[in-house]
């Protein structure tokens, strides 16, 4: 205890040497948290634009579905299933589709096209359908005789808003699909390969055209907490069995988990570089510390004060000094991730047009996940205590007469 | 990789008319069984049974042929697909669905579409290919199928020929020249489909397996069965009938 | 004292505290180098997986019948291919140019069946438009003798369960729209990063796959290669006033390229700031140290009538000495370890097993056009300099006297 009175007394003793060193620890937090952020906030970004957007955190589907993504792989979907799903905690909404390939025809073209059933009302949480039209208007109820259509699909068909949409398949277990519909409106996708190709129908017309009643392809599922998508994946599969087959977004995208795995290669780089200059920030003070204090050491060891006295005081003051800056910069880095999560730094001319016409959000919005600053904060903190070592090593060689002679 | 089995297949559909053959040699042999189908005009009612490991399903249909240019499917039931026309000509096939009143060309995209839900797909009903152009013939054996004797020919396809097969065995029985068995070799040797000629009757005078089978080797519990209720040869069909404004009227 | 006295007697404080200058330089040195080498790493990383992308499947630019990339149709052909390439050879931009005929295909094997690509090629032009040959991981590039050879990738050797020499039918539509197969012995298997790519492209020569379309010399694609693809788009629009074909450069034909380039740029221009932000902070600290240390020395020199504008001067010429040391020997050695890493190359396969599905290769080499360096090596001299700036005001807050009586 008395040490650590000693050593706290001793810091403050020089306070603007004191301030100086910590706050260089405190830049090293911030600079690599708001890093950190950065990167995560992109994959988040990545993550909620294809995730969020289209796969769900994670689907129930048939157990043959992923191989071979068949209407004949579809699963019959019970009040039993849908009640456990929307009773579950952690599940904040279940939303059936029904989707398959299909030739969809105007007047004197035709194209295959993905024909996909949404559910009016909850897909809005989902794919945002009502919020992609640019023309007509959105279905008003989940067995209307209406149909949605992709504006680059709907070009080359040569239709429009009130046009018949024909649109002749394969249905369930090789029954006949064959339909016509009017056009209620026109959907403008980001991707080029959703736009060329998307035709939406609500699910009750679409499980009536597929001849596949109270089927759904898959039942994608969004979390109150896309975190916690393991856990509630390994929930699902043991309380629905082999009968089903419970798939998180990692296993339904495999080229986005390895996008980000690629990014997160060299951004790991870019970290480590990061650290080896705020190290050596931190290292720079330091340094200027033990030098400045060459003579105090030098008096203390003359007066005879014993050399592992005087360490274990100077790792003490070490301490106080590190914790103190790694929260201190914690706490600043927040309301700086904050900022920039509220204001994400916009790219702009040419760069933004090229992102947002490949269905990207053209801006980085950074990430507030908490645990970047512990990780971050973590990692730093380690980094100064062994750079701490340096005046301890320093103090062992002094000779106290040359110290004190400078 | 269907598409030579239902060339096959369809050498019994449109084909066969029997005929004396004193030929010996292997390719004389297919070149007998191979006539049958062409230059003729053949009007007849089929069910084809699609069987899946969980579910089983049957069509029934009409169909007029004119050699191998023409052809019209009528589907009659199920009820669900009542009235649906297929019209091939040449290269080109049409699709009449009654229930949406519009015809539609296959665009080259859905060609490779399963036709019907079976295991052939819309370019199957179009595809030639001659058996025997494309391959070398080689009589291996006499074997006794369905009760007939029959000629055992293996068929190697040519350097050229667009046959993914590595190997074709063909059983062509010695009285009628009749297909009673086929089998599809890959190039490690793996038998990949067997297709069964069954049932040999009799219509409009002519003796003619009733019953088709093509299972694939791969698929457990997967077949498709084509049976054939009645036959009528050489009714001279005018090639007028053959039109997409017929397709829509024909019953 | 004079003016230049002052510049003297920074230089002299320079050596009279080696360790603090030594830890300034350093300091300097290391960001300098941190933010030349990241860049550089950065860039080639992008570039490569762009390069990569460019150099094997999608060129600097394409043309096509403007109706051709919408239906994919074979009856939209290039009219009159070899004038065109002839006079696409006659630009100074133009490294190279081949003319490819090109269809969509169903490639079937006696296992599988599956949608590729196929493109018909002239094996003398193609082979200096795209890298592919420098891929083969098995068997022989197309040659002319042989008959019907195809070369495919790994992904659809796997799929299809072919090997060398395995039969491959292909059906597609010819020009006149007629559905029409054709058989092909599997001369080359090769394997690029891009395994996507791999799946769906096969390559077959141009008169075998002409003889099947039933049009000679049919050329769908003309793909040229420039002399930077940088100036792709303005290359492309001074070809497009003269031509009634579809002209894309590579970002028209690849979105998602186009993406990147622009998403790294940014992001570099994100890391460099938080790099010039830490190093900057880092000599703030040092120099406040340095400044703070010598209260004394510097009561001194205001005491003996030394005016502010001098003192001010002096600490940051000092800072100055201590930068240019550390700039240019950092820009030395960045350039020296982009030189030497740009050979040898950087594994990353420990970070990111990712990295091959997505196209890139696993080990990166770091490259930097000269005119980066300047700019980098110029941002960090100001970023040093206005680092300095900082503690030279603090020098002149000191009160003399209290200064001198503080010891």
């Amino acid at each position: 205890m008395l040490y650590l009175k000693l050593a706290w007394r001793n810091i403050w003793r020089n306070k603007r040497r004191t301030l100086i060193t910590m706050a260089s620890v405190v830049m090293a937090v911030l600079l690599s948290s708001v890093m950190s952020s950065m990167q995560q906030g992109q994959y988040d970004q990545m993550i909620d634009n294809t995730v969020g957007s289209f796969s769900g955190h994670l689907q129930v589907q048939d157990p043959g579905y992923f191989e071979e993504s068949t209407l004949d792989n579809s699963l019959r979907v019970d009040d039993e299933l849908l009640k456990l799903l929307q009773d579950h905690p952690k599940i904040q909404s279940t939303i059936p589709r029904i989707d398959s390939y299909a030739l969809a025809a105007g007047a004197d073209r035709s194209k295959a096209a993905m024909v996909i059933g949404i559910d009016l009302e909850s897909e809005k949480q989902l794919s945002e359908p009502d919020q992609k039209i640019i023309n007509g208007e959105y279905f008003n109820s989940n067995s209307e005789n209406g149909v949605l259509i992709a504006e680059g699909l709907g070009e080359f068909l040569n239709v429009e808003v009130g046009d018949t949409l024909v649109l002749l398949g394969q249905g369930f277990r090789g029954m006949s699909a064959a339909a016509a519909h009017p056009i209620s409106g026109i959907m403008k996708f980001g991707l080029p390969e959703m736009n060329n190709n998307m035709v939406y129908l609500p699910i009750d017309t679409a499980r009536d055209f597929y001849a596949a009643y109270d089927r759904v392809t898959s039942l994608v599922v969004l979390l109150n907490d896309p975190e916690e998508v393991n856990e509630v994946v390994d929930d699902l599969r043991a309380e629905l069995g082999e009968e089903y087959a419970v798939l998180g977004w990692q296993t339904l995208m495999p080229e986005l988990v390895q996008a980000i795995e690629a990014d997160r290669g060299s951004a790991m780089i870019l970290l480590l570089i990061l650290y080896m200059i705020v190290g050596f920030g931190i290292f720079g003070s330091i340094l200027m510390m033990t030098a400045e204090r060459k003579f105090e050491f030098g008096v203390m060891i003359a007066i005879g004060t014993a050399r592992l006295r005087m360490s274990i005081m100077l790792i003490l003051e070490m301490i106080f000094i590190t914790f103190m800056g790694t929260v201190f910069g914690m706490m600043l880095s927040l309301p700086v991730m904050y900022y920039f999560n509220f204001n994400p730094l916009e790219f702009s001319g040419e760069a933004a047009l090229a992102i947002e016409e490949y269905g990207m959000e053209p801006f980085v919005q950074f990430s507030t996940d908490p645990s970047i600053l512990i990780q971050q904060g973590g990692i730093i903190l380690i980094i100064t205590l062994i750079i701490s070592l340096y005046p301890l090593l320093h103090m062992r060689k002094l000779k106290p007469v040359e110290a004190m002679r400078h | 990789m269907r598409y030579r089995i239902l060339a096959v297949l369809f050498t019994f559909i449109i084909l066969p008319i029997s005929g004396n053959l004193f030929a010996q040699d292997a390719t004389e042999i297919i070149r007998q069984m191979d006539e049958k189908m062409r230059g003729e005009s053949l009007e007849s009612e089929m069910s084809m049974t699609i069987v899946r490991p969980n579910w089983e399903r049957t069509i029934s249909m009409k169909s007029w042929v004119r050699g191998n240019e023409y052809s019209l499917i009528l589907i009659t039931s199920p009820a669900r697909d009542e009235g649906t026309a297929y019209l091939k000509r040449g290269n080109e096939i049409w699709n009449w669905v009654p229930s949406v009143g519009r015809t539609i060309k296959m665009p080259p995209s859905m060609m490779m579409q399963s036709w019907m839900g079976s295991d052939f797909t819309n370019d199957d009903l179009v595809r030639e290919s001659s058996v025997v152009t494309d391959y070398e013939h080689e009589l291996v054996g006499e074997e006794t199928i369905e009760g007939r004797e029959c000629y055992k020919i293996q068929m190697t396809p040519k350097p050229d020929a667009p046959v993914v097969w590595d190997r074709v065995d063909v059983w062509v029985s010695k009285d009628e020249y009749l297909q009673l068995r086929s089998e599809f070799y890959d190039e490690f040797g793996d038998l990949i489909n067997v297709m069964k000629g069954m049932n040999v009757k009799e219509f409009d005078g002519r003796m003619i397996p009733a019953r088709m089978e093509m299972i694939p080797q791969d698929k457990e519990g997967h077949k498709t069965v084509i049976e054939y209720q009645s036959m009528e040869f050489n009714e001279s069909i005018p090639e007028s009938f053959f039109s997409v404004q017929n397709m829509r009227r024909v019953q | 004292m004079k003016f230049w006295s002052i510049i003297k007697l920074s230089w002299k404080n320079v050596w009279r505290n080696p360790t603090r200058s030594s830890v300034v330089i350093l300091a300097v040195l290391l960001g300098t180098w941190a933010g030349i080498f990241s860049t550089g790493l950065m860039n080639g990383m992008s570039m490569q997986y762009i390069k990569n992308q460019l150099d094997t499947s999608v060129s600097h630019m394409q043309i096509q019948h403007p109706k051709y990339s919408e239906e994919f149709l074979p009856k939209y052909y290039i009219p009159k291919p070899d004038s065109m390439i002839q006079s696409l050879n006659r630009y100074d931009f133009t490294i190279s140019v081949t003319g490819r005929s090109v269809i969509q295909g169903l490639a079937s094997s006696a296992t599988n069946t599956f949608g590729v690509t196929v493109k018909g090629i002239n094996t003398h032009t193609d082979s200096t438009v795209t890298d592919l040959h420098t891929y083969l991981a098995e068997g022989e590039y197309l040659s002319e003798s042989a008959r019907n050879p195809v070369m495919i990738g790994d992904n659809l050797a796997k799929r299809l369960k072919l090997e060398i020499r395995s039969r491959l039918v292909i059906n597609f539509q010819d020009v006149e729209g007629n559905i029409t197969a054709g058989a092909f012995r599997v001369a080359g298997i090769f394997d690029t990063p891009n395994s996507a790519f791999d799946e769906s492209n096969v390559f077959v020569n141009r008169e075998d796959l002409n003889r099947l379309l039933g049009r000679e010399n049919t050329v769908h694609e003309i793909a040229i290669m420039v002399d930077n693809f940088k100036n792709a788009d303005q290359y492309r629009d001074s070809l497009a006033q003269s031509s009634s074909m579809e002209i894309r450069s590579w970002g028209d034909v690849s979105p998602s390229l186009r993406y990147t380039d622009s998403n790294v740029d940014f992001m570099l221009y994100i890391f460099m700031t938080i790099i010039a932000i830490a190093l900057v902070f880092g000599i703030i600290n040092t120099m406040l140290m340095s400044v703070l240390e010598r209260t004394q020395e510097l009561g001194m020199l205001m005491a003996i009538g030394v005016n502010r504008i001098r003192t001010f001067s002096m600490v940051m010429f000092e800072t100055f000495f201590l930068t240019m040391v550390g700039v240019p020997v950092g820009m030395l050695l960045s350039w020296l370890t982009i030189l030497w890493v740009g050979e040898v190359g950087i594994d990353l396969s420990a970070f990111a097993q990712g990295l091959e599905e997505y196209g890139m290769s696993t080990i990166i080499y770091p490259e930097l056009p000269e005119g980066y360096f300047l700019n980098i090596g110029l941002l960090m001299l100001i970023a040093t300099l206005l680092a300095a700036v900082y503690p030279s005001i603090k020098a002149l807050r000191l009160n003399p006297v209290q200064a001198i009586r503080k010891v």
